[in-house]
């Protein structure tokens, strides 16, 4: 089978979109590739399909464990089974069926800890690898937006398998980050496939609010304005919920519901299900949503709350108009919204007064061993900030793996440098936000402004630039949802959920 | 419903117990003190109803029901229903949801039935139609793996019986208010008709989280009730457990302690040789004495001491132990006055 053969066989697509094609040949011909291309454009295909193709297993590494799942559940769907996915979440059950069939398995997802796990190295060792995909590359950058620093041992382990075809995958890549990245990555040689991530057909709209109240009134408008597919990101829980009721309440010709990490998983699903499908049409979301959720009519992302950083607004705008048709991104910027992400980015690392502390508890230890997993729960410290603290110290060998401490690398400058590090990383974080924060108050092209950090050309828009060019929402003419208000009693229902075959006529 | 179920369990356990006790129960904690409560307080009913409640809810509606003068603090943790609140439990019979729990019975059984008939609806829907490729509403792989074996039976007459489970189904509900049938029926995910989630539920029915968890678990339990009752249901096969995993069973330390008596070992002995302390053992006594109505008692606690702990019981109204104790000077041990309290559990039952 060609590749194209693949596509349509497998994945139901007829053509391929811009730039896959290309980063499956380079694979194909043995070159390592690092590419970027915009949300939405199937990212995934670009390695799912050579890895179809070939003899070997393909390794992807991901730390998005919801997307690991979704991706898995897709391509099962399709009939493609061997592949599996092994994170810190499965449990031992499930691990043990993975490896049981590991030697037939052609698509591997695994998180960034699970595969610098020695038995995992070993597994990997005993197969032939065809490619390793690096997702969401730029989390090997200290100057990515997202950094993990569990992607920076992702490289010698690349090493110990052989050096196998690499491929490098992220949305969004500025010039410091591409170049972090190669210097990571030194003994590769990349071929570059750099697509531009700016979308022609969505206008961008930013409106300065007074108040909370009056944000909550000019939401009503638009949702009263376009009935449209809609999302509306919060950073907020409780007011992604305020606002799904709020607007129920006024609106009850159309179908809204809320949706982030707190509500089971079984409704999460239904809820993405629903929105994909049609029955619902407005969906008030955290930033939870929108993984795995391929919805080519969008229409119109409002963002209640900013984002804390230029990529996730990109992503989050990304999913709109994905079937090429005009669509909005509307964001509502009050007078204190500046707050709530600088709230978010202290919760993020540790305070210095908690290196401090650690430092004292290990210098004072008697015992030769420390668990650290005690120790952070003993202070409550969250799940971000133990991992960040964990990998410091393995990083520096003050503990290894097995919480032997090394009393001589309890040095005080050790310490110190650590501080300051998370203090250049707070900078870091501030500096991103006044990238955003500057973005959405610019008197200039919010088009040029949010794109250009990310390319060198940004091309003009389809239907209308943005507010700061003369766009309106009162240019904004999309297609009008239908309305159905058929009242059925609940025999009938019953009716037309278990007996499909017999109400098609 | 959800409202009058807590406060009924307030009142049930009438300050014995921390407020934790019927919030335990209502999540379904697995410990033995847990599973003792609800049967001493004959809150079986309730057992495991509701096992994500969230804790600062329940707080929340304890303090609405002091605001109310419902009920009345008398010790840290601990408070008594008022009159206000009785009058409000009898001015509002038990509402029919109640009714249609049976929590203690069914909680292990009621999960796996629920995942597999969802999972059939969604599958067999789907495949009527000639779709094949479609989200699975359940992942568990044993879920998937029962509905695979149900479905070679029945690959080659699926719309029979999607016919006869609409008719099984319809049956069922018709007796109950139109309401709760509606519940049932939205939940459903079948093809092109994806299941309404929780929260849509209670925004359209006007009703808590709570109240359509419990309705929704409710007529399940009732379902599996009738299932179990016939010998030929349509869905008999779904209500049947891999791994018979009965849930009056004991917890498996106790069912190691309970074999050991049976080889004539003592507390003591037992305790040294399965190298735990001799208060486990206990604890283990008194769960097999709730397992077994005929567990004798008699080498633990003397027909005496049966008797001055009975008394006590009458005299200061109370189940709890400590109290008990005191009332009779500390003459009588702990593990005999739980014995007690055990056999009266079963004395009650019958």
């Amino acid at each position: 089978m060609t590749a194209i053969e693949v596509l349509s066989r497998i994945f139901d697509y007829e053509t391929f979109r811009p730039g896959q094609l290309e980063v499956i040949e380079s694979l194909q011909a043995g070159d390592d590739v690092i590419a970027t291309l915009p949300t939405g454009a199937g990212k995934s295909l670009c390695y799912q399909i050579p890895a179809l193709m070939s003899e070997g297993l393909t390794v992807v590494i991901t730390p998005l464990l919801s997307l690991m799942e979704d991706q898995v559940n897709n391509l099962k769907k399709r009939g493609v089974k061997r592949v599996a996915a092994i994170n810190s979440f499965n449990t031992r059950d499930e691990r043990q069926k993975i490896i049981a069939s590991f030697s037939t398995l052609k698509l591997l997802y695994l998180s960034p800890e699970i595969i610098q796990e020695s038995w995992m190295i070993d597994h990997l060792k005993s197969r032939t690898i065809a490619y390793v995909v690096v997702d969401e590359a730029h989390c090997v950058s200290q100057w990515g937006h997202e950094f993990r620093p569990d992607y920076l041992k992702i490289s010698p382990v690349v090493h110990r398998l052989g050096q196998p075809t690499l491929l490098l995958l992220t949305a969004t890549l500025t010039p410091d980050v591409k170049q972090d990245i190669l210097k990571h990555f030194a003994n590769f040689s990349f071929i570059e496939h750099i697509y531009p991530i700016d979308r022609e057909n969505i206008s961008f709209v930013v409106e300065k609010m007074a108040s909370r109240q009056a944000k909550d009134q000019q939401l009503l408008q638009w949702a009263t304005d376009f009935f449209v597919p809609s999302l509306v990101y919060f950073s907020s829980k409780k007011e992604a919920e305020r606002l799904s009721h709020w607007l129920s309440a006024h609106l009850p010709h159309r179908n809204i519901a809320y949706y982030h990490s707190e509500l089971d998983k079984k409704d999460r699903l239904l809820i993405q299900t629903q929105f994909i499908a049609g029955d619902l049409d407005l969906v008030c979301a955290t930033s939870a949503f929108g993984m795995g959720v391929d919805k080519p009519d969008i229409r119109l992302i409002i963002h209640y709350h900013m984002p804390t950083q230029l990529e996730s607004f990109i992503q989050e705008v990304g999913r709109a108009g994905r079937d090429g048709k005009h669509s909005v991104s509307a964001t509502l910027l009050g007078p204190h919204d500046f707050q709530i992400p600088e709230h978010l980015i202290e919760n993020e690392l540790p305070d210095e007064s908690v290196i401090d502390k650690l430092y004292q508890t290990l210098f004072s230890s008697e015992s030769t061993s420390f668990d650290l997993m005690e120790w952070a729960n003993a202070l409550g410290l969250n799940e971000v900030n133990y991992r960040f603290i964990k990998n410091y110290l393995e990083n520096k060998q003050i503990i290894n793996d097995n919480k032997d401490i090394n009393k001589t690398r309890i040095q005080p400058q050790l310490f110190t440098e650590w501080k300051i590090q998370i203090r250049k990383r707070q900078r870091f974080k501030r500096q991103k936000l006044m990238d955003i924060y500057q973005f959405l108050t610019t008197e200039d092209c919010l088009r040029q402004a949010l794109y250009q950090p990310f390319q060198t050309v940004v091309r003009p828009s389809k239907w209308g630039c943005c507010s700061s060019c003369g766009f309106q929402l009162t240019d904004f003419t999309p297609t009008i949802l239908e309305q159905s208000n058929l009242q059925l009693t609940w025999e009938e229902k019953l009716k037309q959920k278990l007996l499909p075959h017999r109400m098609t006529n | 419903m959800f409202e009058w179920l807590c406060l009924h369990g307030l009142n049930q356990i009438n300050g014995d117990r921390t407020l934790s006790a019927f919030y335990h129960i209502m999540t379904g904690k697995r410990s033995i003190q847990t599973i003792q409560d609800t049967r001493l307080y004959q809150l079986e009913k309730y057992y495991h109803v509701l096992p994500a409640l969230d804790r600062h809810k329940y707080d929340e509606l304890i303090l609405s029901f002091e605001s109310k003068n419902w009920i009345k603090k008398i010790a840290d943790q601990k408070v008594i229903v008022t009159e206000k609140g009785r009058a409000f439990l009898t001015n509002n019979p038990v509402s029919a949801v109640n009714h249609l729990l049976e929590g203690l019975e069914y909680y292990l059984v009621a999960p796996i039935f629920i995942a597999r008939f969802e999972l059939a609806v969604q599958t067999y829907t789907h495949l009527s139609m000639n779709q094949h490729a479609f989200d699975p509403i359940q992942q568990a792989t044993d879920v998937q793996q029962f509905i695979k074996q149900h479905y070679h039976l029945h690959r080659s007459n699926l719309n029979d019986w999607l016919t006869q489970l609409y008719q099984r189904i319809h049956k069922y509900l018709l007796p109950f208010q139109a309401c709760y049938a509606e519940i049932f029926v939205e939940r459903l995910t079948a093809y092109q008709s994806s299941g309404q989630s929780i929260q849509q539920l209670t925004a359209k029915h006007q009703l808590s989280n709570e109240d359509v968890e419990l309705i929704l678990l409710g007529l399940y339990h009732q379902l599996i009730k009738q299932i179990e009752q016939s010998s030929d249901d349509l869905l008999g096969s779904f209500v049947l457990l891999n791994h018979q995993e009965d849930g009056l069973k004991l917890t498996r330390t106790a069912a190691i302690t309970s074999r050991y008596l049976a080889r004539g070992f003592d507390i003591e002995a037992i305790a040294t040789h399965r190298n735990l302390k001799q208060s486990t053992i206990e604890d283990h006594l008194v769960e097999i004495c709730y397992h077994r109505s005929q567990f004798d008692i008699r080498p633990y606690v003397t027909e005496a001491a049966e008797e001055l702990i009975l008394a006590a019981i009458d005299e200061r109204h109370t189940y709890k132990v400590a109290t008990i104790k005191q009332a009779l000077n500390d003459t009588v041990s702990y593990l005999a006055i739980r014995l007690v309290l055990a056999k009266i559990y079963h004395r009650k039952k019958h």
